[in-house]
């Protein structure tokens, strides 16, 4: 697939684009996230709808599915690093 | 993905007890009461440390003098061990609406001890009594007294008020225990029969979790799960280990599920779907009727009410809502609806209390909801005053007026906010709008949970009144139609009537509608020029006004970033146009027309 060959610094620039668009973020440009910062409650400060939204939307547009364990998903939604070596990992599109 | 383990089967549904009865119940030592993943407490275990932390507690009571615990834990078995035990030693449990450090700042004065799992940093000095740290007294051990006094207060939950200040309700112990007999003996029959494993989506520290998830599986039998998963992806698979189960959902959480093939998977298994907390959307009810083949069960209720109506909707017109037995209601000349049943927090006064939700009452009992009559919305399964909200962020330095709205997001309904700025603050925002707004954020976020923060905020030189000074809600959100970034922050206004608006102001170099108009080259597109001049209208007249067409749209000379400028806007004759014109200013300091248009507008609304 096209994407494949995608590197980590350009899926990680995709991934910021996808949470400022699925989470609707206003008040902050990609350029803005941090890459290591976490992404929930401090950080960036996102809240549980928006975990729950933005799992909707990597499996829309990467066809990748979180973990059943709780545990395993904290540390995916750490950052948008762990995002995306998850998504590198699993993505089927 | 899939669970290899067998279905957990579970014998025979053990005969309902009271709440007051539970720990004295002729239950089997093995009974499953609670399980998660690997882990599986029995009803001995149960009342092992019940009255374990029951005895531990009433040292803590004889030497303080004082009966209030704080009951906070993450794991829903050791919230129910906590809970028995507190009510067990006469005691009364505080039930924090969450873990945010102004909740629990302002409680931990008013208690004894704290029960449950909590951070040295959270506990603050006081002694913290950990359910999963006893060690249980031997089953033979307990009670044989007459099982707990209905008539005692046993806990004390939180909510937001209407007016501004967050209110403390009592529950006596028969208010929950009359609700769960209610509940099993109305909707226990709509259950398939045999015994069932509650899964829940819902905390047991807010009333609808606390019934739903913890007591009425006690009282009926039904093991419940300890654990909260968040994700979709987590509890259906611990679902699909369960040979039958029950579901206590949220609509947040029932929008995202019947979106996973999974949840068909479950028909005939997951034999009943409770949801509650916020309103139900038809789209999502028969998405869940669809793939279980039964509807969920809703239930509407409130902390102060406890439970008050349910139904189940169909794809034929609105379902209305059926009052649980023995609560009574009646309407209010507003509208509103008063209610009177034995689970009512009203202070035994049997006046019952009046909601803030407003109804038609059909003929035969049931009702239909009408909407709020008061400033309270549910963002998740939270309510929200936002007069409260407002209360709290006049408080900070830099906000001379605000107001709040809510918004639909995704499908969810969110904050935002308008806030008109002091003059130190517009200055500060204008070079730094984020981090202002991170201030603001700031102020909220030890008392409020996260999902109720402002999504979205603008900055406006002031707020959109109406001509009896009112702020309609469609004028407020007029102004998040489009994104905040284009938008010009401050626009003073220099003369204002019935007629005329003028406005003045400079376009700033950060404007994010200056990106890829062109680069190199930055002008203000004629688009977002029609965005400012909507915006203004829908602030002057009080209205997001309707636009049928914009007419003689003419651009004479481009706005730049740093030019200062005019906006005019005149209203035609019949109130049915709005002729604007943009003039920057000159180097010779003349006005320089830069675009003018007429805008059509549709049929001013009638006034209310």
């Amino acid at each position: 697939m096209e994407n494949e060959e995608i590197s980590p610094a350009a899926l990680e620039a995709e991934l910021k684009d996808v949470i400022i668009e699925a989470l609707m973020l206003e008040d902050i440009t990609p350029a803005e996230i941090e890459t290591e910062a976490p992404l929930f409650v401090e950080g960036l400060g996102l809240d549980s709808i928006d975990a729950l939204e933005l799992a909707m939307a990597l499996e829309e547009r990467y066809g990748v599915q979180i973990s059943e364990d709780p545990e395993e998903n904290q540390k995916i939604f750490e950052s948008v690093r762990s995002l995306g070596e998850f998504v590198a990992r699993h993505r089927v599109k | 993905m899939s669970d290899s383990r067998p279905p957990a089967a579970d014998g025979a549904l053990p005969p309902s007890v009271s709440l007051s009865q539970l720990l004295i119940a002729p239950r089997a030592k093995g009974a499953p009461v609670a399980f998660a993943r690997g882990r599986e407490e029995s009803f001995a275990d149960l009342v092992g440390r019940v009255e374990a932390l029951a005895r531990q507690l009433r040292h803590h009571i004889a030497r303080q003098r004082g009966s209030r615990f704080l009951l906070l834990a993450r794991d829903s078995y050791d919230f129910a061990t906590g809970f028995l035990a507190i009510a067990r030693a006469g005691g009364v449990a505080l039930l924090p609406p969450n873990r945010q450090p102004g909740s629990l700042a302002r409680l931990l004065p008013t208690v004894t001890a704290l029960v449950g799992d909590f951070s040295s940093e959270e506990a603050a000095g006081l002694p913290v009594l950990d359910p999963r740290e006893v060690d249980p007294l031997p089953f033979a051990a307990r009670g044989d007294d007459a099982g707990l006094d209905p008539s005692q207060v046993v806990a004390e939950l939180f909510t937001s008020g209407s007016t501004g200040e967050a209110k403390h309700l009592e529950k006596a112990l028969s208010h929950l225990e009359s609700e769960v007999r209610t509940l099993e003996e109305t909707l226990g029959p709509m259950l398939a029969s045999g015994p069932a494993r509650v899964f829940a989506t819902v905390s047991h520290q807010h009333l609808y979790g606390l019934l739903f998830r913890v007591l009425w599986p006690l009282c009926s039998g039904r093991p419940f799960a300890a654990e909260t998963p968040l994700h979709p992806e987590e509890l259906l698979p611990r679902m699909a280990g369960a040979e039958r189960c029950l579901l206590v959902a949220t609509p947040v959480h029932l929008r995202r599920m019947i979106h996973r093939p999974e949840l068909g998977e479950l028909r005939g298994r997951l034999v009943a779907v409770f949801s509650s907390g916020g309103p139900l959307d038809r789209e999502t009810a028969l998405g869940v009727t669809e793939r279980l083949g039964s509807a969920p069960i809703e239930i509407f209720g409130s902390t102060e009410t406890g439970g008050v109506a349910w139904r189940r909707q169909h794809a034929e017109g609105e379902a209305p809502w059926s009052t649980l037995p023995g609560v009574e209601i009646a309407l209010e000349s507003d509208g509103r609806l008063r209610v009177r049943s034995p689970f009512v927090s009203d202070g035994g006064s049997g006046e019952g209390f009046v909601m803030g939700d407003r109804v038609e009452i059909a003929a035969d009992g049931t009702f239909a909801l009408r909407g709020r009559a008061d400033r309270v919305i549910k963002v998740g399964e939270k309510r929200l005053s936002l007069p409260e909200m407002e209360s709290a962020l006049r408080t900070h330095a830099w906000i001379e007026e605000v107001a709040l709205v809510p918004l639909e997001q995704a499908g969810e309904t969110r904050v935002g906010a308008v806030v008109v700025l002091d003059e130190s603050a517009r200055q500060a925002a204008q070079r730094d709008r984020r981090s202002v707004l991170a201030a603001f954020s700031e102020h909220l976020a030890p008392d409020w949970d996260r999902v109720l923060l402002p999504r979205a905020w603008r900055l406006v030189d002031e707020l959109p009144r109406d001509a009896q000074g009112k702020l309609p809600t469609p004028a407020l959100q007029a102004l998040f139609e489009s994104r905040a970034r284009p938008r010009i922050p401050n626009l003073e206004v220099q003369e204002r009537s019935a007629s005329r608006l003028v406005l003045a102001g400079r376009v700033p170099e950060d404007l994010a509608a200056l990106e890829g108009h062109f680069p190199g080259h930055p002008i203000v597109p004629g688009v977002a020029q029609l965005v400012w001049v909507r915006d203004a209208a829908a602030g002057w007249l009080g209205r997001a006004p309707e636009l049928r067409a914009v007419e003689a749209l003419k651009f004479a000379k481009p706005l730049l970033p740093g030019h200062e400028f005019r906006l005019h806007l005149e209203r035609g004759p019949e109130g049915d146009s709005l002729r604007f014109r943009f003039e920057r200013t000159g180097e010779d300091g003349e006005p320089v027309l830069s675009s003018s248009g007429r805008l059509a507008l549709g049929a001013e609304e009638p006034e209310a």
